[in-house]
Protein backbone atom coordinates (compact mmCIF):
# COMPACT_ATOMS: atom_id res chain seq x y z
CA UNK A 1 0.00 0.00 0.00
CA UNK A 2 1.53 3.30 -1.00
CA UNK A 3 1.60 6.01 1.57
CA UNK A 4 -0.30 9.18 0.93
CA UNK A 5 2.01 12.05 0.08
CA UNK A 6 1.40 15.77 0.29
CA UNK A 7 3.25 18.75 -1.14
CA UNK A 8 4.51 21.67 0.95
CA UNK A 9 5.89 24.74 -0.77
CA UNK A 10 8.47 27.04 0.83
CA UNK A 11 8.64 30.84 0.48
CA UNK A 12 11.11 30.44 -2.39
CA UNK A 13 8.57 28.26 -4.19
CA UNK A 14 10.46 25.01 -3.65
CA UNK A 15 8.14 22.00 -3.31
CA UNK A 16 8.70 19.32 -0.70
CA UNK A 17 6.91 16.01 -1.06
CA UNK A 18 6.24 14.59 2.39
CA UNK A 19 4.38 11.60 3.75
CA UNK A 20 1.10 12.76 5.15
CA UNK A 21 1.74 11.11 8.52
CA UNK A 22 4.98 13.09 8.83
CA UNK A 23 3.37 16.42 7.97
CA UNK A 24 0.36 15.79 10.18
CA UNK A 25 2.47 16.40 13.28
CA UNK A 26 1.76 20.00 12.48
CA UNK A 27 -1.74 20.70 13.69
CA UNK A 28 -2.11 23.44 11.07
CA UNK A 29 -1.11 21.11 8.22
CA UNK A 30 -3.40 18.42 9.62
CA UNK A 31 -6.25 20.87 9.41
CA UNK A 32 -5.33 22.08 5.93
CA UNK A 33 -4.95 18.54 4.59
CA UNK A 34 -8.45 17.71 5.69
CA UNK A 35 -9.96 20.83 4.22
CA UNK A 36 -8.00 20.71 0.94
CA UNK A 37 -6.92 17.10 0.42
CA UNK A 38 -5.41 17.44 -3.04
CA UNK A 39 -3.73 20.77 -2.96
CA UNK A 40 -0.19 21.96 -2.61
CA UNK A 41 0.15 23.82 0.69
CA UNK A 42 2.02 27.11 0.42
CA UNK A 43 4.05 27.99 3.54
CA UNK A 44 4.90 31.49 2.48
CA UNK A 45 6.71 32.49 5.63
CA UNK A 46 9.12 29.56 5.75
CA UNK A 47 12.36 29.39 3.83
CA UNK A 48 13.38 26.12 2.18
CA UNK A 49 16.15 25.73 4.72
CA UNK A 50 13.83 25.98 7.70
CA UNK A 51 11.14 23.87 6.07
CA UNK A 52 13.73 21.18 5.35
CA UNK A 53 14.84 21.25 9.00
CA UNK A 54 11.25 21.07 10.20
CA UNK A 55 10.51 18.10 7.95
CA UNK A 56 13.70 16.39 9.17
CA UNK A 57 12.42 16.77 12.73
CA UNK A 58 8.93 15.52 11.86
CA UNK A 59 10.29 12.50 10.00
CA UNK A 60 12.25 11.46 13.06
CA UNK A 61 9.27 11.95 15.33
CA UNK A 62 6.56 10.35 13.24
CA UNK A 63 4.79 7.52 15.04
CA UNK A 64 3.66 4.92 12.57
CA UNK A 65 0.26 3.67 13.54
CA UNK A 66 -0.03 0.75 11.14
CA UNK A 67 0.42 -1.90 13.78
CA UNK A 68 4.02 -3.08 13.52
CA UNK A 69 5.87 -1.96 16.62
CA UNK A 70 9.17 -1.98 14.76
CA UNK A 71 8.17 0.67 12.27
CA UNK A 72 8.82 3.37 14.81
CA UNK A 73 12.43 2.45 15.27
CA UNK A 74 13.48 5.04 17.86
CA UNK A 75 13.03 4.46 21.56
CA UNK A 76 12.17 7.52 23.62
CA UNK A 77 15.72 7.66 25.02
CA UNK A 78 17.26 7.63 21.54
CA UNK A 79 14.78 10.23 20.44
CA UNK A 80 15.73 12.56 23.28
CA UNK A 81 19.39 12.18 22.40
CA UNK A 82 18.58 12.86 18.79
CA UNK A 83 16.63 16.02 19.78
CA UNK A 84 19.57 17.29 21.82
CA UNK A 85 21.89 16.83 18.85
CA UNK A 86 19.34 18.33 16.49
CA UNK A 87 19.02 21.60 18.41
CA UNK A 88 22.74 21.71 19.30
CA UNK A 89 23.62 21.89 15.61
CA UNK A 90 21.39 24.89 14.99
CA UNK A 91 22.93 28.34 15.18
CA UNK A 92 21.23 31.25 16.91
CA UNK A 93 19.39 32.93 13.95
CA UNK A 94 18.18 29.55 12.61
CA UNK A 95 17.01 28.61 16.09
CA UNK A 96 14.79 31.68 16.11
CA UNK A 97 13.39 30.74 12.66
CA UNK A 98 12.80 27.16 13.71
CA UNK A 99 11.08 28.26 16.91
CA UNK A 100 8.82 30.55 14.89
CA UNK A 101 8.15 27.73 12.41
CA UNK A 102 7.22 25.35 15.23
CA UNK A 103 4.91 28.00 16.61
CA UNK A 104 3.35 28.81 13.24
CA UNK A 105 2.86 25.19 12.18
CA UNK A 106 1.81 24.25 15.70
CA UNK A 107 4.21 21.36 16.37
CA UNK A 108 4.28 21.23 20.20
CA UNK A 109 7.30 18.94 20.62
CA UNK A 110 9.47 21.02 18.28
CA UNK A 111 8.36 24.19 20.04
CA UNK A 112 9.31 22.53 23.32
CA UNK A 113 12.86 21.61 22.30
CA UNK A 114 13.55 24.96 20.65
CA UNK A 115 12.23 26.97 23.64
CA UNK A 116 14.30 24.79 25.95
CA UNK A 117 17.41 25.45 23.86
CA UNK A 118 16.82 29.21 24.17
CA UNK A 119 16.27 28.85 27.93
CA UNK A 120 19.45 26.77 28.29
CA UNK A 121 21.43 29.33 26.31
CA UNK A 122 20.14 32.15 28.55
CA UNK A 123 21.00 30.13 31.66
CA UNK A 124 24.55 29.59 30.37
CA UNK A 125 25.19 33.34 30.18
CA UNK A 126 26.81 35.17 33.09
CA UNK A 127 24.95 38.47 32.83
CA UNK A 128 22.48 40.42 30.77
CA UNK A 129 25.29 41.82 28.56
CA UNK A 130 26.34 38.34 27.55
CA UNK A 131 22.72 37.42 26.79
CA UNK A 132 22.36 40.50 24.56
CA UNK A 133 25.56 39.63 22.70
CA UNK A 134 24.55 35.97 22.32
CA UNK A 135 21.11 36.72 20.95
CA UNK A 136 22.04 39.95 19.18
CA UNK A 137 19.52 42.00 21.13
CA UNK A 138 19.71 45.75 21.35
CA UNK A 139 19.59 47.24 24.83
CA UNK A 140 16.57 49.52 24.93
CA UNK A 141 17.02 50.29 28.63
CA UNK A 142 18.80 53.26 30.09
CA UNK A 143 21.48 52.56 32.69
CA UNK A 144 19.06 53.87 35.35
CA UNK A 145 16.37 51.41 34.27
CA UNK A 146 18.74 48.43 34.53
CA UNK A 147 19.76 49.71 37.95
CA UNK A 148 16.08 49.94 38.90
CA UNK A 149 15.52 46.29 37.90
CA UNK A 150 18.51 45.35 40.04
CA UNK A 151 17.22 47.32 42.99
CA UNK A 152 13.66 46.14 42.64
CA UNK A 153 14.70 42.52 42.64
CA UNK A 154 17.50 42.85 45.16
CA UNK A 155 19.38 40.17 43.39
CA UNK A 156 23.00 40.36 42.30
CA UNK A 157 22.71 40.40 38.52
CA UNK B 1 -17.87 27.48 7.74
CA UNK B 2 -16.96 28.12 11.31
CA UNK B 3 -13.33 27.03 11.17
CA UNK B 4 -10.74 29.47 9.81
CA UNK B 5 -10.12 29.23 6.09
CA UNK B 6 -6.63 28.51 4.84
CA UNK B 7 -6.72 31.75 2.89
CA UNK B 8 -6.91 33.84 5.99
CA UNK B 9 -3.89 31.89 7.29
CA UNK B 10 -2.02 32.64 4.08
CA UNK B 11 -2.91 36.30 4.21
CA UNK B 12 -1.81 36.53 7.82
CA UNK B 13 1.40 34.71 7.06
CA UNK B 14 2.13 37.05 4.17
CA UNK B 15 2.06 40.07 6.38
CA UNK B 16 4.32 38.23 8.84
CA UNK B 17 6.61 37.44 5.95
CA UNK B 18 6.96 41.09 4.97
CA UNK B 19 7.84 42.01 8.53
CA UNK B 20 10.23 39.13 8.81
CA UNK B 21 11.97 39.99 5.57
CA UNK B 22 12.47 43.54 6.75
CA UNK B 23 13.77 42.14 9.97
CA UNK B 24 16.11 39.79 8.15
CA UNK B 25 17.78 42.74 6.44
CA UNK B 26 18.60 44.36 9.74
CA UNK B 27 19.32 40.96 11.36
CA UNK B 28 16.31 39.70 13.27
CA UNK B 29 16.33 39.74 17.02
CA UNK B 30 15.09 37.51 19.78
CA UNK B 31 13.51 40.60 21.31
CA UNK B 32 10.91 40.39 18.52
CA UNK B 33 9.58 37.00 19.62
CA UNK B 34 5.85 37.08 20.36
CA UNK B 35 5.30 37.64 24.08
CA UNK B 36 3.53 34.30 24.41
CA UNK B 37 6.68 32.48 23.26
CA UNK B 38 8.95 34.65 25.39
CA UNK B 39 6.83 33.73 28.39
CA UNK B 40 7.20 30.01 27.59
CA UNK B 41 10.97 30.48 27.54
CA UNK B 42 11.14 32.65 30.68
CA UNK B 43 8.99 30.17 32.55
CA UNK B 44 11.74 27.58 32.16
CA UNK B 45 14.39 29.73 33.83
CA UNK B 46 15.27 29.55 37.48
CA UNK B 47 14.66 32.78 39.39
CA UNK B 48 18.22 34.08 39.13
CA UNK B 49 18.29 33.66 35.35
CA UNK B 50 14.78 35.06 35.06
CA UNK B 51 15.89 38.28 36.75
CA UNK B 52 19.03 38.40 34.65
CA UNK B 53 16.95 37.98 31.46
CA UNK B 54 14.60 40.75 32.57
CA UNK B 55 17.51 43.23 32.37
CA UNK B 56 18.16 42.38 28.69
CA UNK B 57 15.48 44.51 27.01
CA UNK B 58 11.97 45.79 27.58
CA UNK B 59 10.08 42.97 25.86
CA UNK B 60 12.06 40.36 27.78
CA UNK B 61 11.54 42.27 31.01
CA UNK B 62 7.80 42.19 30.57
CA UNK B 63 7.76 38.46 29.74
CA UNK B 64 10.12 37.56 32.60
CA UNK B 65 8.14 39.57 35.15
CA UNK B 66 4.83 38.07 34.03
CA UNK B 67 5.93 34.52 34.79
CA UNK B 68 7.87 35.33 37.96
CA UNK B 69 5.95 33.91 40.85
CA UNK B 70 5.67 36.22 43.81
CA UNK B 71 4.89 34.39 46.99
CA UNK B 72 3.69 35.61 50.31
CA UNK B 73 5.67 35.12 53.47
CA UNK B 74 4.08 33.48 56.49
CA UNK B 75 3.51 35.43 59.71
CA UNK B 76 4.75 34.41 63.10
CA UNK B 77 2.07 33.50 65.59
CA UNK B 78 2.97 33.28 69.28
CA UNK B 79 0.60 32.30 72.03
CA UNK B 80 0.47 32.12 75.79
CA UNK B 81 0.26 29.01 77.88
CA UNK B 82 -3.48 28.74 77.69
CA UNK B 83 -3.78 29.65 74.04
CA UNK B 84 -6.37 32.38 74.50
CA UNK B 85 -4.17 35.31 73.61
CA UNK B 86 -2.25 35.27 70.34
CA UNK B 87 0.38 37.63 69.01
CA UNK B 88 0.70 37.84 65.29
CA UNK B 89 3.75 39.40 63.67
CA UNK B 90 4.47 40.23 60.07
CA UNK B 91 8.21 39.47 59.83
CA UNK B 92 8.74 41.93 56.98
CA UNK B 93 6.72 44.93 58.09
CA UNK B 94 7.56 44.29 61.76
CA UNK B 95 4.01 45.00 62.84
CA UNK B 96 2.48 43.35 65.83
CA UNK B 97 -1.16 42.40 66.24
CA UNK B 98 -3.00 40.60 69.01
CA UNK B 99 -5.96 38.26 68.85
CA UNK B 100 -8.11 36.98 71.69
CA UNK B 101 -9.51 33.54 71.10
CA UNK B 102 -11.29 32.48 74.30
CA UNK B 103 -12.57 29.29 72.62
CA UNK B 104 -9.00 27.95 72.77
CA UNK B 105 -8.42 28.73 76.44
CA UNK B 106 -8.28 25.13 77.67
CA UNK B 107 -6.44 23.58 74.75
CA UNK B 108 -2.97 23.35 73.23
CA UNK B 109 -1.79 23.74 69.66
CA UNK B 110 -0.55 20.41 68.21
CA UNK B 111 -0.01 21.18 64.54
CA UNK B 112 -0.59 23.87 61.94
CA UNK B 113 -1.10 23.66 58.20
CA UNK B 114 -2.78 25.77 55.52
CA UNK B 115 -3.97 28.29 58.11
CA UNK B 116 -5.68 25.64 60.30
CA UNK B 117 -4.61 24.85 63.83
CA UNK B 118 -5.01 21.37 65.26
CA UNK B 119 -5.94 21.76 68.94
CA UNK B 120 -5.99 19.24 71.79
CA UNK B 121 -7.52 19.48 75.24
CA UNK B 122 -5.71 16.91 77.37
CA UNK B 123 -8.25 16.95 80.23
CA UNK B 124 -11.25 16.11 78.04
CA UNK B 125 -9.27 14.33 75.23
CA UNK B 126 -11.02 16.60 72.75
CA UNK B 127 -9.30 17.25 69.46
CA UNK B 128 -10.47 19.80 66.91
CA UNK B 129 -9.44 21.99 64.01
CA UNK B 130 -9.60 25.74 64.43
CA UNK B 131 -9.15 28.55 61.94
CA UNK B 132 -7.89 31.51 64.00
CA UNK B 133 -9.01 34.07 61.42
CA UNK B 134 -12.50 32.91 60.51
CA UNK B 135 -12.88 31.17 63.90
CA UNK B 136 -14.40 28.11 62.24
CA UNK B 137 -14.19 24.96 64.35
CA UNK B 138 -14.25 21.37 63.05
CA UNK B 139 -14.62 18.68 65.70
CA UNK B 140 -12.92 15.29 65.74
CA UNK B 141 -13.56 12.16 67.79
CA UNK B 142 -12.00 12.12 71.27
CA UNK B 143 -8.41 10.84 71.23
CA UNK B 144 -6.94 9.13 74.26
CA UNK B 145 -3.76 7.46 72.92
CA UNK B 146 -0.55 9.30 73.85
CA UNK B 147 1.29 10.85 70.91
CA UNK B 148 4.60 12.57 70.22
CA UNK B 149 3.96 13.62 66.65
CA UNK B 150 0.75 14.52 64.92
CA UNK B 151 -0.17 15.96 61.54
CA UNK B 152 -2.89 16.29 58.94
CA UNK B 153 -2.68 16.14 55.17
CA UNK B 154 -4.91 18.98 54.00
CA UNK B 155 -7.44 21.46 55.42
CA UNK B 156 -10.38 19.85 57.26
CA UNK B 157 -12.70 21.41 54.70
CA UNK B 158 -11.19 19.30 51.90
CA UNK B 159 -12.46 15.80 51.07
CA UNK B 160 -9.14 14.03 51.53
CA UNK B 161 -8.08 15.32 54.92
CA UNK B 162 -6.35 12.58 56.95
CA UNK B 163 -4.83 12.90 60.41
CA UNK B 164 -2.10 10.72 61.85
CA UNK B 165 -0.68 10.59 65.35
CA UNK B 166 2.50 8.70 66.24
CA UNK B 167 3.44 7.21 69.57
CA UNK B 168 7.05 6.01 69.63
CA UNK B 169 7.40 3.19 72.14
CA UNK B 170 11.11 2.80 72.82
CA UNK B 171 11.35 0.61 75.88
CA UNK B 172 14.30 -1.79 75.67
CA UNK B 173 12.12 -4.87 75.68
CA UNK B 174 9.64 -3.38 73.27
CA UNK B 175 10.32 -1.13 70.32
CA UNK B 176 7.34 -0.25 68.21
CA UNK B 177 5.33 2.58 66.90
CA UNK B 178 1.63 3.14 67.41
CA UNK B 179 0.00 4.91 64.51
CA UNK B 180 -3.50 6.33 64.89
CA UNK B 181 -5.47 7.73 61.99
CA UNK B 182 -8.70 9.65 61.69
CA UNK B 183 -10.65 11.84 59.28
CA UNK B 184 -13.05 14.73 59.89
CA UNK B 185 -16.53 13.25 60.15
CA UNK B 186 -15.27 9.86 61.41
CA UNK B 187 -16.63 8.50 64.65
CA UNK B 188 -13.37 7.14 66.05
CA UNK B 189 -9.60 6.91 65.67
CA UNK B 190 -8.03 3.71 64.37
CA UNK B 191 -4.82 2.68 66.13
CA UNK B 192 -2.38 0.08 64.90
CA UNK B 193 1.08 -1.01 66.11
CA UNK B 194 4.03 -1.36 63.74
CA UNK B 195 7.27 -3.07 64.74
CA UNK B 196 10.45 -1.11 64.31
CA UNK B 197 14.06 -2.07 64.86
CA UNK B 198 15.71 1.25 65.34
CA UNK B 199 15.54 3.46 68.38
CA UNK B 200 14.10 6.95 68.13
CA UNK B 201 15.95 9.58 70.11
CA UNK B 202 14.28 12.57 68.60
CA UNK B 203 12.26 13.13 65.51
CA UNK B 204 11.30 15.89 63.12
CA UNK B 205 7.80 17.20 62.61
CA UNK B 206 5.69 15.22 60.17
CA UNK B 207 5.51 16.37 56.59
CA UNK B 208 2.83 15.29 54.12
CA UNK B 209 3.72 14.78 50.47
CA UNK B 210 2.36 12.58 47.68
CA UNK B 211 -0.04 10.73 49.96
CA UNK B 212 2.64 9.93 52.52
CA UNK B 213 3.56 11.39 55.87
CA UNK B 214 7.32 11.65 56.35
CA UNK B 215 9.23 11.75 59.60
CA UNK B 216 13.00 12.09 60.05
CA UNK B 217 14.44 10.54 63.19
CA UNK B 218 17.48 11.98 64.86
CA UNK B 219 20.03 9.61 66.24
CA UNK B 220 19.27 6.88 63.78
CA UNK B 221 19.14 9.43 61.00
CA UNK B 222 16.52 7.56 59.05
CA UNK B 223 13.55 8.77 57.11
CA UNK B 224 10.26 6.99 57.75
CA UNK B 225 7.00 7.30 55.93
CA UNK B 226 3.42 6.25 56.45
CA UNK B 227 0.93 5.73 53.64
CA UNK B 228 -2.56 6.16 55.17
CA UNK B 229 -4.70 4.47 52.51
CA UNK B 230 -2.64 1.24 52.50
CA UNK B 231 -1.64 1.66 56.16
CA UNK B 232 2.03 0.91 55.53
CA UNK B 233 4.94 2.21 57.55
CA UNK B 234 8.25 2.21 55.68
CA UNK B 235 11.81 2.92 56.77
CA UNK B 236 13.76 4.49 53.90
CA UNK B 237 17.20 3.37 54.99
CA UNK B 238 18.78 4.71 51.83
CA UNK B 239 17.95 8.21 52.87
CA UNK B 240 20.66 8.09 55.55
CA UNK B 241 22.29 11.48 55.96
CA UNK B 242 24.37 11.56 59.12
CA UNK B 243 27.52 10.31 57.47
CA UNK B 244 27.49 13.58 55.55
CA UNK B 245 27.48 15.59 58.75
CA UNK B 246 30.32 16.19 61.14
CA UNK B 247 30.56 17.63 64.60
CA UNK B 248 27.96 17.72 67.27
CA UNK B 249 24.82 16.44 65.63
CA UNK B 250 22.95 16.49 68.90
CA UNK B 251 23.41 20.26 69.13
CA UNK B 252 21.76 20.81 65.82
CA UNK B 253 18.15 21.57 65.25
CA UNK B 254 16.59 19.47 62.50
CA UNK B 255 13.79 20.56 60.22
CA UNK B 256 11.90 18.61 57.64
CA UNK B 257 9.84 20.54 55.10
CA UNK B 258 8.04 20.00 51.85
CA UNK B 259 7.73 22.23 48.86
CA UNK B 260 6.24 21.63 45.40
CA UNK B 261 6.66 17.87 45.56
CA UNK B 262 10.12 17.88 47.14
CA UNK B 263 11.25 17.05 50.68
CA UNK B 264 13.95 19.17 52.29
CA UNK B 265 15.92 18.44 55.42
CA UNK B 266 17.71 21.28 57.16
CA UNK B 267 20.16 21.42 60.04
CA UNK B 268 20.90 24.59 61.93
CA UNK B 269 23.49 25.17 64.64
CA UNK B 270 24.74 28.48 65.97
CA UNK B 271 28.34 27.36 65.54
CA UNK B 272 28.26 26.45 61.89
CA UNK B 273 26.66 27.21 58.59
CA UNK B 274 23.17 25.69 58.26
CA UNK B 275 22.92 22.76 55.87
CA UNK B 276 20.12 22.04 53.44
CA UNK B 277 19.50 18.64 51.88
CA UNK B 278 16.97 17.64 49.27
CA UNK B 279 15.54 14.17 48.84
CA UNK B 280 16.43 12.92 45.35
CA UNK B 281 15.44 9.31 44.53
CA UNK B 282 15.47 8.50 48.24
CA UNK B 283 18.94 9.92 48.85
CA UNK B 284 19.76 13.19 50.56
CA UNK B 285 21.66 15.54 48.31
CA UNK B 286 23.17 18.68 49.75
CA UNK B 287 21.79 21.86 48.24
CA UNK B 288 24.64 24.36 47.87
CA UNK B 289 24.18 28.09 48.47
CA UNK B 290 24.14 28.78 44.73
CA UNK B 291 21.47 26.14 44.10
CA UNK B 292 19.03 27.62 46.59
CA UNK B 293 17.59 29.94 43.93
CA UNK B 294 15.82 32.44 46.11
CA UNK B 295 14.69 29.93 48.71
CA UNK B 296 13.50 31.11 52.14
CA UNK B 297 12.80 28.67 54.97
CA UNK B 298 10.81 29.58 58.08
CA UNK B 299 11.40 27.32 61.06
CA UNK B 300 9.34 26.68 64.14
CA UNK B 301 8.78 23.78 66.47
CA UNK B 302 5.36 23.20 64.90
CA UNK B 303 6.04 23.61 61.23
CA UNK B 304 8.56 24.70 58.64
CA UNK B 305 7.43 26.70 55.65
CA UNK B 306 9.40 27.12 52.43
CA UNK B 307 9.02 29.93 49.91
CA UNK B 308 10.87 31.22 46.88
CA UNK B 309 11.40 34.70 45.56
CA UNK B 310 10.48 36.70 48.63
CA UNK B 311 11.97 40.14 48.05
CA UNK B 312 14.68 40.94 50.61
CA UNK B 313 14.52 37.43 52.11
CA UNK B 314 15.97 35.30 49.34
CA UNK B 315 18.40 32.54 50.30
CA UNK B 316 17.58 33.01 53.96
CA UNK B 317 16.65 30.78 56.86
CA UNK B 318 14.34 32.47 59.35
CA UNK B 319 13.95 31.51 62.99
CA UNK B 320 10.97 32.32 65.18
CA UNK B 321 12.86 34.84 67.30
CA UNK B 322 13.09 38.53 66.78
CA UNK B 323 16.44 40.31 66.87
CA UNK B 324 17.41 43.46 68.64
CA UNK B 325 14.54 45.83 69.18
CA UNK B 326 12.40 42.96 67.97
CA UNK B 327 12.20 44.35 64.46
CA UNK B 328 13.09 41.42 62.24
CA UNK B 329 13.32 37.75 62.91
CA UNK B 330 16.67 36.06 63.47
CA UNK B 331 17.89 34.78 60.13
CA UNK B 332 20.81 33.26 58.32
CA UNK B 333 21.71 34.61 54.90
CA UNK B 334 23.44 32.17 52.55
CA UNK B 335 24.45 35.09 50.31
CA UNK B 336 26.35 36.83 53.11
CA UNK B 337 27.24 33.59 54.96
CA UNK B 338 26.17 35.21 58.20
CA UNK B 339 23.48 35.38 60.79
CA UNK B 340 21.47 38.53 61.35
CA UNK B 341 21.92 39.67 64.08
CA UNK B 342 25.58 38.53 64.00
CA UNK B 343 26.46 35.15 65.41
CA UNK B 344 28.31 36.61 68.42
CA UNK B 345 25.17 38.18 69.76
CA UNK B 346 23.12 35.04 69.25
CA UNK B 347 22.84 32.32 71.75
CA UNK B 348 22.14 28.75 70.94
CA UNK B 349 18.65 29.07 72.32
CA UNK B 350 17.64 31.46 69.60
CA UNK B 351 18.16 28.82 66.97
CA UNK B 352 16.18 26.21 68.80
CA UNK B 353 12.67 27.14 67.88
CA UNK B 354 10.99 28.36 70.98
CA UNK B 355 7.81 26.78 72.09
CA UNK B 356 4.43 28.35 71.49
CA UNK B 357 5.39 29.91 68.18
CA UNK B 358 4.50 28.90 64.67
CA UNK B 359 4.37 30.22 61.12
CA UNK B 360 0.94 30.78 59.66
CA UNK B 361 -0.20 31.89 56.20
CA UNK B 362 -2.45 34.87 56.76
CA UNK B 363 -5.50 35.05 54.50
CA UNK B 364 -5.57 37.96 52.06
CA UNK B 365 -8.18 39.61 54.25
CA UNK B 366 -6.06 39.22 57.39
CA UNK B 367 -6.32 42.87 58.40
CA UNK B 368 -10.10 42.57 58.65
CA UNK B 369 -9.59 40.15 61.52
CA UNK B 370 -6.95 42.09 63.42
CA UNK B 371 -6.25 45.29 65.25
CA UNK B 372 -2.74 46.63 65.59
CA UNK B 373 -1.20 46.86 69.03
Amino acid sequence: MSKKMIVLKSSEGVSFVVEEAVARQSKIISFLVEEFPDRELPLTNMTSEILRKTIEYCKKHVVEDDGGGDSSSSSSGDLKEWDVKFVAEIDQPRLMDLLMAANYLDIPSLLDVTCQKVADTIAACNDEKEIRATFNIENDFTEEEVEAIRMENQYPI
Amino acid sequence: MASPSPYSTTVASKSTKTQREDALDTSISFSDLPSRLLEVIMYRLVLKDNICASAVCKSWCEAAASVRVMEKHPWLMCFDKHCSSFELRDPVRSKLYTMHLPELAESAVCFIKDGWLLMYTSSSKDMFFFNPFTRELVSLPKFSVPFQAIAFSSPPTSDNCVLIALDFVTRVQERRILISTCQPGATEWITEAFPTLLPFYRHSKLVYLNERFYCFTIGGGYLYSFHPSSRTWVCHQDAYVYHQLQGEWDKRETFLAERKGEVFLMFACSKEKPLVFKLVSLEWEEVTSTELDGFTAFFSSYNSELRTNLPSMRNNLCFPWFGEKRKLCVSYSFDNSSYNPPQESLNWLQLIPRQKCLWINPPSTVLDYLHED
